[in-house]
């Protein structure tokens, strides 16, 4: 073991070595400043016999220039076999030799260093020039008008554009020097237009030379696609297999400073699921795993990528290409179960000339509505409390030898009853608390509207033999919380460097920096193991911060100090002061890969990735934060009477930890494509070794002084007694070390054969091994395969339809995988350090499990693809099922073998669904209106699950937002998360009580129901994650200006409303407002689900009402999702510079709830607190 | 052939030459740096010291439905299920609840010990490591024994020779295997485990213990003690409390506490074998929510030290009520393990059971004058074995306040007539009884684990 990671050491750090001279060599070459001109780039192509297409894909591999057409523009009638021999010519002159027998035109996109092939219905040259002057005889002033189209950014002149006198037939087309001549009179409105640029009228008058420069429309250009799978680039036509593209533009459009916002509502059949507050999963497809890692892979150019997404800026993103089924994913093996997200980044292009871009945006949310949880009014919480404490509730609290914190309340109800206060006064003092709402104070002095900057700059440009990318992005942001700030810095250096005909060098190095604060303390606002009471006042009447009621009495506390212990209140405000809590996450990511060409159709590449991802987090809790006063308070010496001495010394306490990940990608792969007639093959295989390494770190210094920077040593081994609790407990040590070391082993191959451009079939296999840990070799091996067929029918000589002039059907099948890396097949244990000895000791992690195996999911695809004509409606139909076998369960065990639970390969699920999407430009004038339209149907049926959870509690469960595992009740039959309830029978009308059903009569025997339930008698209602979702996006733009407004919607799933737990109420002060619509006497249960309060609380009784179908409701909504407005110029002269890009914009998202389907006012989606709307503003530009 | 055409032969040949060089080893590393797959003796020493979970004992329910405590009505209603259900000997005990700790965590100690007693097996014994391959086989063995004894003074009926061969044990399980299924054994093949454990460590173990909480030869004959008593086999029951004592007798003198604290007697006293505590701290434990019945605080004489190092007046609001707090773990857990105290009671009472009244209050009285004030001791006498063993009861009762024992003492003497007890509750003015050798003395096996395991169930 050891003698091969020194070798793969050794190979991966001279990879390094060389993508840092790379780096070097290529900055020396930038030098140079010479920009060459797209077309004008010397090109050796050798072709013969084989189609026109084929001749342009060997074209754009010899000049490494993309071109992008459609089969339709090259659908020429007579054949069009061509063959062409032509050494070092100008791509110019080959592409007039390919394209002009077939009377093709093409443009180039300087932009983004591309020649885009003209459809042919647009470019009918000969005849319109010629029908012109026949049919202008009928007008009496005609003019000759003449002139030259440009474009307005490279002021390249424009072949093939259409122009036309406004309201005839009359008109013509430019030529190759995009000159043009065309008969109209004065009154006349000339049309200019043409393909991916905006169209331009110009009234004649008396010109008779009209110059037009046309401004080019990136937004058009949507059908001029390139998907990634991270091994290969490939076109639409070729294949397969099910991707959805997400382009530059839709990314721009969210102005969000994460991916994760960006990629919400923007690609089909991927679900952002934010119902769990801080952390958004994605879901694409549904499940296809129940245990195992649930979230997509995530590829950043080429390579896996470990660290978390939201490091990545935005602005330097080409696109995202989301891979859906399995021939599309079957090339990631098993990590690919769960589909695959590829993002590849911006890079240069060779031929573009130098272009300066710059965005910057600000944008601020709202304050998060702290009274959207419907809590319990102050005043109804009293009247508990004091009926509480009339049933002697708080007397344990109240003697308790430790102290626990008793409330203001009972404070003022125990001077009452000891006779301290009149009950005058009493009354008087609570009616004072009783118009208090801590919220009020929450949010003055805790919450805040969002800040977020944006400012991101990039560089990109070409010399002959390199090419290059360089953006430098920042990004602040104050978020909702006092005291939580981020700082994010991206740099990004890409380079493409040609040293030689047939060499590529391709290096890149991303450095990305966070920086956090994350002081807000609001989390730590309570009241012992309570919730804050309702009625706390965060300041006194002149607005000085006050200390509450914290941890233990107020006059335990207020006698702490005259005992010789530090002061021991607890005060909000004043702690916010005192936090201190920083964490800084550095992301390295540099890349290396060099492509040979050794013969015209093989080549062979070597790809390297280093990463590496450090996180520290320091936290300093100095002697002013109750944190470090209650510790050392705590751990002191105190005998009875005074303190005597401190086990803590007094000072700061310092909290380190730090945590870096490190992982080695390699891989080499051959890529083959040859062409011949009808036929074409193209083919890769490879190797593949990654290593993830992740160590983590941390260590603490008590008694430290920040301004000596001084700390002082403290025992760890002896237990101490903790005053007040009087028990036993060693000073908190967390001085820890943790590691972990994934490996992977892979073998991939896929080809794909097209016959004649209509047929193509497509074949993918990949073994993949891992250290996954204890298995034996032999199932450590997982071989995947998949296999795809392709049939464009509009190719088809018997197709005819004019309007149909695209329409492509594919299949797909086969298998990805999964893997849950913290399952073994041995029994193993964990480092502990033992509880009182402090020695070094273990404890059992798990059972054996030999039998242990890989995941599988197989997934059949059919999609069909079409476009009408001019793309008026273009879209894909998409229907999946997909059957995932051997998944990894959990289920209990019987405790007398020793554990609670088992791991094992025990559960199967099956699934189907639709991804269809539709694109409609309605309206294509000087008014623009544009749909698109996305839907997603996905369903799941645990079809095996052979262990069964013991309680009916587990069914109650939704683990579907909290996403821990533990908490998943998979039902056979059933979607793996539903909800499920008992059913209701009402409140019963002499006492209040919920009830439900035992033996078919109504009950309120909790215990009898609960124990005779079963999951048949519970009520499923349905699904708990939306099976229906989508978008519905709609762009209108007029002239410079142009409006979108997305919405989402989410339908067909279930969830549960909270309401008021009684038990919990007494127990932790979390009550409902629900309370207020209680029943209290009979005749309530007419008007009212509530139940009656009750003392004791009956945990189990509230625990029906919470799991009862009264309060489950469905989760159906519709949401307007963002709005965005933009003003967009071209070619503004600034100076002497003049604008390809200036664009304003102005963006509202988290806009609000359009519809929803339960009348409780809760957003489903959003069970705690909904996302606050965010407004930006920004401008883009470029230059 | 160009040259460059060579250069990527030879990087492909190199690549490839790598990965099959990197066999499985590569593979093979160890994926998290905290586990391990236990095989070395080390591991084992390891798996035997996680004092979180073996330190435990798993006696709670057993200490919960004893009579050494009693709930004031008013915060009955604040207590848990469990509390509640035991404490009224209810019928259904568990009311659905999981995870219960008398019953899961020993069985995780069972297994602990099992894969800890398989691994051995594979381990050479030999003359470098001898005496820790036999500290680690002792720790185990003596680890499966403590477990399964609580479980049978739990789950099993109390044990009489006469009906042992027929009354249901609980599951024997000796293997760490997860397939093999869960059988009740007969209550004779559960004391003979048990013993048979106990005896195997006693003969492995060390004299002394490394850390107080590690098993040692007079932990082990501390347990065979308490077991052979539990059997009423008092010869035995003598012979290993008589070896225990030749090796630690040394009592805790009360005179030397601090009466102020809040918990006057110090953990890990010298008194103490072997230090462990119940798994659980449940409200009812702790004295801020349980209290002592005046009928038993009564019956420490006023010179008796232990009427103030025991309990803890509860105030004035209260009406002079007392709360317990004389653990030996210096806190509010409660105090289960094996200490001299128990050993002189179990002597004592051995030799009375035998006819031997002088040796009986001798031990007796060595006991008490180290719990009455310095010089105010007036020394036990006794006419008759019978009247050594009644006044050595009443002793035995005081001396082992809540320690997991009144229970097991209640189903042991219940089966003497003369010592049958009926035990009640009174709450809010209503009165629970639970006569002597009731069904209610055998705790139910918890529901999930019937479901699981599809073993027999215990009438109730």
């Amino acid at each position: 073991m050891k003698k091969c990671s020194t070798k793969l050491w050794k190979i991966m750090k001279l990879c390094a070595a060389q993508a840092m001279i790379a780096i070097v060599i290529t900055g020396v070459s930038m030098a140079h400043d010479n920009y060459a001109q797209l077309l004008d780039k010397k090109v050796t192509l050798q072709v013969e016999d084989v189609s026109l297409e084929q001749a342009l894909y060997k074209l754009q591999d010899a000049s490494e220039v993309k071109i992008f057409f459609s089969l339709e523009s090259l659908n020429t009638e007579g054949g069009n076999v061509v063959s062409l021999q032509a050494h070092e010519e100008t791509l110019r002159k080959v592409l007039d030799q390919l394209l002009t027998p077939y009377n093709i035109k093409y443009r180039v996109d300087e932009k983004n260093s591309s020649i885009i092939i003209l459809k042919k219905e647009n470019s009918k040259p000969s005849q319109s020039t010629l029908s012109a002057p026949t049919r202008s005889i009928q007008i009496n002033t005609i003019t000759n008008v003449t002139g030259k189209v440009t474009d307005a950014t490279t002021q390249q002149p424009l072949a093939g554009v259409n122009i036309v006198v406004k309201g005839t037939t009359n008109g013509t087309t430019s030529d190759a020097d995009g000159k043009y001549s065309v008969n109209a009179n004065e009154d006349d409105i000339l049309v200019f237009s043409f393909i991916g640029y905006s169209v331009m009228e110009i009234k004649v008058g008396k010109q008779s030379v009209v110059d037009i420069n046309l401004v080019e429309d990136v937004k058009s250009l949507n059908e001029v696609v390139v998907f990634s799978t991270g091994y290969a680039e490939e076109t639409p036509e070729r294949t397969t297999g099910s991707f959805s593209n997400v382009g530059k533009e839709l990314l721009e459009r969210n102005v969000g400073p994460d991916l994760v916002s960006r990629l919400n509502g923007v690609t089909p059949s991927l679900l952002v699921d934010q119902r769990n507050g801080n952390q958004a999963f994605f879901n694409i497809r549904g499940r296809s795993t129940i245990m195992a890692n649930d979230q997509p892979l995530i590829v950043v150019d080429n390579f896996p990528y470990n660290g978390n997404i939201n490091t990545i800026n935005p602005n330097d993103i080409e696109n995202i290409t989301v891979l859906r089924d399995a021939a599309a994913a079957s090339i990631w093996g098993v990590r690919a179960g769960n589909g695959v997200i590829v993002i590849t980044t911006k890079k240069g292009k060779s031929g573009q000339p130098l272009q300066v871009n710059i965005n910057t945006n600000v944008t601020i949310g709202d304050k998060p509505d702290l009274f959207y949880e419907k809590r319990i009014s102050t005043s109804d919480f009293i009247d508990v409390e004091k009926r509480l404490f009339d049933n002697g509730y708080f007397d344990n609290d109240i003697t308790n030898f430790t102290n626990p914190s008793i409330s203001p309340v009972v404070e003022i109800l125990l001077k009452g009853r000891n006779g301290e206060l009149s009950e005058q006064e009493v009354n008087s003092r609570l009616h004072a608390l009783r118009s208090n709402d801590v919220r009020n104070d929450l949010e003055e002095y805790f919450y805040r509207m969002s800040v977020n900057q944006q400012y991101a700059v990039n560089l990109s440009g070409s010399t002959e033999r390199s090419s290059f990318y360089t953006s430098v992005g920042y990004d602040k942001a104050a978020s909702n919380l006092v005291g939580n700030n981020q700082g994010r810095l991206s740099l990004n250096f890409q380079n493409t460097f040609r040293p030689v005909k047939k060499i590529q060098i391709e290096s890149r190095l991303v450095y990305t920096q966070t920086t956090s604060e994350a002081n807000s303390t609001v989390g730590s606002i309570r009241m012992g193991s309570r919730d804050i009471y309702p009625y706390a006042k965060l300041t006194d009447e002149f607005g000085n911060p006050t200390p509450i009621t914290y941890d233990y009495s107020p006059t335990f506390v207020n006698s702490a100090e005259s005992k010789g212990f530090l002061n021991w209140q607890y005060n909000p405000i004043e702690e916010l002061r005192y936090s201190d809590n920083t964490g800084k996450q550095s992301n390295i990511r540099a890349a290396f890969g060099i492509k040979y060409d050794v013969a015209k159709w093989l080549s062979g590449e070597v790809k390297y990735q280093y990463e590496n991802q450090g996180l520290k987090a320091r936290i300093l809790q100095p002697i002013e934060s109750y944190f470090t006063r209650n510790l050392i308070n705590s751990f002191s010496n105190y005998n009875g009477s005074s303190v005597t001495g401190y086990n803590i010394p007094l000072g700061g306490i310092l909290t380190h930890s730090d945590q870096s990940l490190e992982s080695h990608n390699g891989r080499f792969q051959l890529n083959a494509s040859q062409m011949w007639h009808n036929h074409s093959l193209i083919a890769l295989a490879g190797v593949e070794v990654r290593e993830v390494a992740t160590e983590g770190y941390s260590y603490r210094q008590y008694g430290y002084d920040p301004n000596l920077g001084s700390s002082s040593s403290v025992n760890y081994d002896d237990n101490f007694v903790l005053y007040p609790s009087n028990s036993y407990a060693t000073i908190p040590n967390t001085n820890g070390i943790k590691g972990t070391l994934d490996r992977y082993r892979s073998y991939f191959a896929n080809t794909s054969y097209t016959f004649k451009e209509r047929y193509t079939l497509y074949l993918s296999g990949r073994i993949d091994q891992s250290n996954l840990f204890g298995v034996r070799t032999n199932q450590k091996s997982a071989p995947l395969w998949s296999i795809g067929g392709k049939w464009i029918v509009n190719a088809e000589p018997f197709f005819k339809m004019e309007s149909l002039p695209y329409l492509s059907l594919r299949a797909t099948y086969g298998y990805s995988g999964n893997v849950d890396q913290n399952v073994t097949a041995f029994t193993t244990a964990q480092f502990i350090s033992a509880a009182f000895s402090q020695r070094n000791a273990a404890f059992l992690v798990n059972p054996p499990n030999p039998d242990l195996r890989w995941e599988k999911s197989g997934m059949l695809n059919i999609g069909i693809d079409f476009s009408t004509r001019r793309n008026a409606l273009s879209g894909s139909i998409e229907f999946y099922n997909k059957d995932c076998t051997d998944l990894i369960g959990e289920g209990p065990l019987d405790p007398t073998k020793g554990f609670t639970s088992f791991k094992g390969n025990i559960a199967s699920i099956k699934g189907y669904g639709w991804d269809v999407q539709f694109n409609s430009i309605n309206i294509d004038r000087t008014f623009k209106w544009r749909t698109n339209f996305m839907f997603s149907y996905t369903t799941d049926k645990v079809t095996r699950y052979d262990l069964r959870p013991t309680s009916i509690w587990d069914y109650m469960r939704d683990g579907s937002i909290s996403r821990i595992t533990s908490d998943y009740v998979p039902v056979e039959g059933k979607p793996l998360f539903g909800v499920y309830s008992f059913s209701s029978a009402g409140l019963d009308p002499q006492t209040g009580d919920p009830r439900g059903y035992l033996n078919g009569e109504p009950s309120a025997n909790y215990s009898a129901i609960q124990s005779s339930a079963t999951i048949d008698s519970l009520v499923y209602h349905g699904r708990a994650t939306a099976p229906v979702y989508g978008a519905l996006r709609n762009t209108i733009s007029y002239r410079q200006w142009s409006l979108s407004l997305n919405l989402s919607y989410r339908f067909g799933y279930y969830f549960r409303s909270p309401s008021i737990s009684y038990s919990n109420l007494y127990s932790s002060y979390k009550g409902h407002q629900d309370f207020a619509k209680r029943w209290q006497q009979s005749g309530d249960e007419v008007s009212t689900t509530i139940p009656s309060m009750v003392y004791p609380g009956n945990s189990l009784r509230d625990a029906f009402y919470l799991s009862s179908e009264t309060l489950v409701e469905r989760g159906d909504n519709i949401r307007i999702q963002d709005i965005q407005l933009a003003y967009e110029l071209a070619d503004l002269n600034v100076g002497s510079v003049t604008l390809t890009q200036f664009q304003v914009y102005a963006y509202i998202n988290n806009v609000g709830m359009l519809w929803k389907a339960n009348s409780r006012g809760l957003d489903p989606d959003f069970p705690t607190l909904p996302l606050p709307r965010t407004y930006a503003i920004g401008f883009r530009f470029g230059f | 052939m160009s040259i460059k055409l060579i250069n990527l032969r030879i990087v492909s040949i190199v690549f490839m030459s790598l990965l099959a060089s990197c066999d499985e080893e590569w593979l093979d590393a160890k994926r998290d740096l905290r586990l391990i797959v236990p095989e070395t003796l080390n591991d084992m020493k390891l798996l035997i010291r996680d004092e979180n979970n073996l330190a435990k004992d798993n006696n709670n329910l057993i200490e919960l439905s004893a009579d050494d405590y009693y709930i004031p009505s008013a915060s009955f209603a604040s207590r848990t299920v469990i509390e509640r259900n035991t404490y009224l000997w209810a019928k259904d005990v568990y009311e659905g609840q999981q995870n219960l700790a008398d019953w899961n965590q020993a069985y995780s100690q069972v297994e602990v010990a099992n894969v800890i007693i398989e691994g051995l097996s594979r381990i050479e014994r030999n003359s470098s490591n001898q005496h820790e391959w036999d500290d680690v086989k002792g720790s185990a063995l003596h680890l499966r024994g403590r477990a399964m004894y609580y479980l049978a003074q739990t789950f099993s009926p109390p044990y009489d020779s006469k009906t042992a061969s027929t009354n249901l044990g609980i599951p024997i399980r000796l293997k760490p295997d997860t397939q093999a299924p869960t059988v009740r054994s007969s209550l004779q093949e559960t004391y003979d485990q048990i013993l048979a454990d106990f005896n195997e460590a006693a003969g492995l173990l060390p004299n002394a213990p490394e850390f107080i909480m590690d098993a040692s030869k007079p932990s082990a004959y501390g347990y065979l003690a308490r077991c052979y008593l539990v059997m009423s086999n008092f010869q035995k029951a003598f012979e290993f409390s008589q070896k225990y004592l030749e090796q630690h007798s040394e009592l805790l003198d009360f005179n030397t506490l601090n009466l102020n604290a809040t918990f006057p007697i110090p953990r890990y006293n010298l008194e103490v074998a072997q230090h462990s505590e119940s798994s659980r701290v449940y409200g009812v434990f702790v004295f801020s929510s349980s209290r002592i019945e005046n009928s038993i605080y009564s019956q420490y004489a006023n010179n008796d030290l232990r009427k103030v190092v025991f309990f803890r007046n509860m105030g004035s609001g209260e009406n002079g009520t007392y709360g317990f707090r004389g653990s030996y773990t210096g806190g509010v857990q409660l105090f289960s393990g094996i200490s001299t105290n128990e050993m002189y009671l179990i002597r004592s009472e051995s030799n009375a059971r035998m006819g031997n009244v002088q040796a009986a209050i001798k031990d007796i009285n060595d006991l008490l004058i180290t719990r009455w004030i310095a010089g105010t001791y007036i020394p036990y006498t006794a006419s008759s074995a019978e009247e050594a063993l009644n006044l050595i009861l009443i002793e035995r009762r005081k001396e082992l306040m809540r320690r997991g024992q009144r229970w097991i003492d209640l189903r042991r003497l219940n089966k003497e007539s003369r010592y049958a007890t009926k035990i009640v509750r009174v709450l809010d003015g209503v009165q629970y009884d639970l006569p002597p050798n009731d069904q209610r003395y055998v705790l139910p096996i918890p529901d999930y684990v019937i479901t699981l395991s599809g073993i027999q169930q215990n009438p109730r």
